[in-house]
């Protein structure tokens, strides 16, 4: 699996859990068809963010591994390094203030996969390090190359 | 610091300078901070001035190009006066398309529609507290790492003998969390420990290591855990001629967890 494919593997399923969550929050009958809007992700994930379903960490790296895609697509094998560890960054402020103190390796794997369980079920405020960390750590050889 | 303004010829070089910025609620002034913004304006009177916030964080490279920019109230904790100020001064579209020509063949797109944020008008309000000043705001591209904007701000030199006064307006030391919250896991010392050797780096020259701040250990992890607030600074870096040495005219702490370091090079 290629960085791009594992990207966009975990993105797509994380735009099919701002469409669940979208659907429990928007009002009931919409007065629009949601899917038909022309949204994309990154509008999506506005949405989300203005109904105050992801805080402002977890937005800030569910937007910035959208850029991650886009420029993998433009440019396949490119360095996105900084990229990773600034979502990772902004997701691990999200959490608690102790986190910043965690010194392992950026995993977007784990980010993303973590920002579809807050979605999906947000845990409680003192399961989501422990989650995080569990994710990361069963990210296991993805972890490396992502 | 010289008190008194002074009269620039065109071909005067003007420092570039950076901001710690603080809270919103600076614009108001009435502290050490803001009495030092003031000091700095009344020495310097540019034809414009080129802004690079923490606070325009886009994807890309933008400038400001409309002729009277809003005032942007980016933010949602602080009420009273500061959730209506206005900034009234004038944009500079000469100006925006110069930068835009500077950069080139970087593309940097022309915006009719971002204002001035606070990271902005906080600081211009007292450095130039008129709003007689044309101000023109350069965005900070979230998707490039730390070197691309030392690099890009050192393409916009010659604007430095242009009169234009470029300025960097963020926090070397940002970390919302700590300013929010009791900390009781925090590491003491560790905001003094970053700042000392930010200072000590600043005045030996070592812009490597400072555009490197990743690599800085756990106390500049603390100080930057994102780094918008820290990119600004860079841009600062980028523009200081070998010839200049760096003036900390303000510095301290901000709530435990800002840092307020300003520096001029000149």
């Amino acid at each position: 699996m290629t960085l791009l494919e594992a990207v966009e593997g975990r993105l797509a399923e994380l735009e099919r859990c701002f469409d669940d969550a979208l659907d429990v929050a928007l009002p009931n009958p919409v007065a629009l068809i949601f899917s038909d809007l022309p949204l994309g992700y990154q509008g999506k994930r506005d949405l989300v963010f203005a109904m105050d379903l992801l805080n402002e960490g977890e937005n800030e790296c569910a937007l910035i591994a959208g850029f991650v895609r886009d420029r993998l697509h433009d440019e396949p094998g490119a360095d996105v390094a900084y990229l990773k560890r600034e979502a990772w960054y902004y997701l691990r402020t999200s959490i608690d203030p102790t986190w910043q103190f965690d010194d392992g390796e950026p995993s977007l794997v784990a980010a993303l996969g973590y920002l579809a369980i807050m979605l999906r079920e947000r845990p409680p405020a003192g399961e989501r390090a422990a989650l995080l960390r569990r994710l990361r750590s069963d990210a296991g050889t993805l972890t490396a190359r992502l | 610091m010289q008190s008194g303004p002074v009269n620039l010829e065109r071909s005067a070089r003007l420092p570039v300078v950076f901001f710690g910025h603080g809270s919103p609620m600076n614009a108001l002034g009435g502290n050490r901070y803001t009495d030092a913004w003031r000091d700095f304006g009344a020495r310097y009177r540019p034809r414009a001035v080129l802004m690079i916030s923490a606070h325009w964080y886009a994807a890309g490279t933008r400038v400001t190009a409309s002729a009277r920019p809003r005032t942007n109230h980016d933010f949602v904790s602080f009420k009273g006066p500061v959730s209506s100020f206005q900034y009234p001064a004038p944009g500079d579209v000469a100006l925006a398309r110069r930068v835009q020509n500077l950069l080139a063949p970087i593309p940097v797109a022309l915006d009719e529609r971002w204002g001035y944020d606070h990271g902005a008008w906080n600081v211009l309000a007292n450095a130039y507290p008129k709003a007689d000043v044309p101000v023109v705001e350069l965005s900070l591209d979230r998707t490039q790492p730390p070197q691309f904007h030392y690099d890009l701000a050192a393409r916009l030199a010659p604007l430095r003998d242009e009169g234009v006064l470029i300025v960097g307006s963020g926090n070397v030391i940002h970390n919302i969390e700590i300013v929010r919250t009791d900390w009781p896991a925090e590491p003491a010392g560790w905001e003094t420990r970053f700042n000392d050797d930010l200072r000590a780096r600043l005045e030996r020259g070592d812009h490597a290591g400072m555009i490197a701040y990743d690599r800085l250990g756990p106390d500049a992890q603390l100080a930057i855990p994102t780094p918008d607030h820290y990119l600004p600074f860079l841009s600062v870096l980028g523009l200081q001629r070998s010839d200049e040495r760096p003036d900390i005219f303000i510095d301290g702490d901000d709530r435990g967890g800002l840092g307020m370091l300003s520096v001029a090079m000149r």
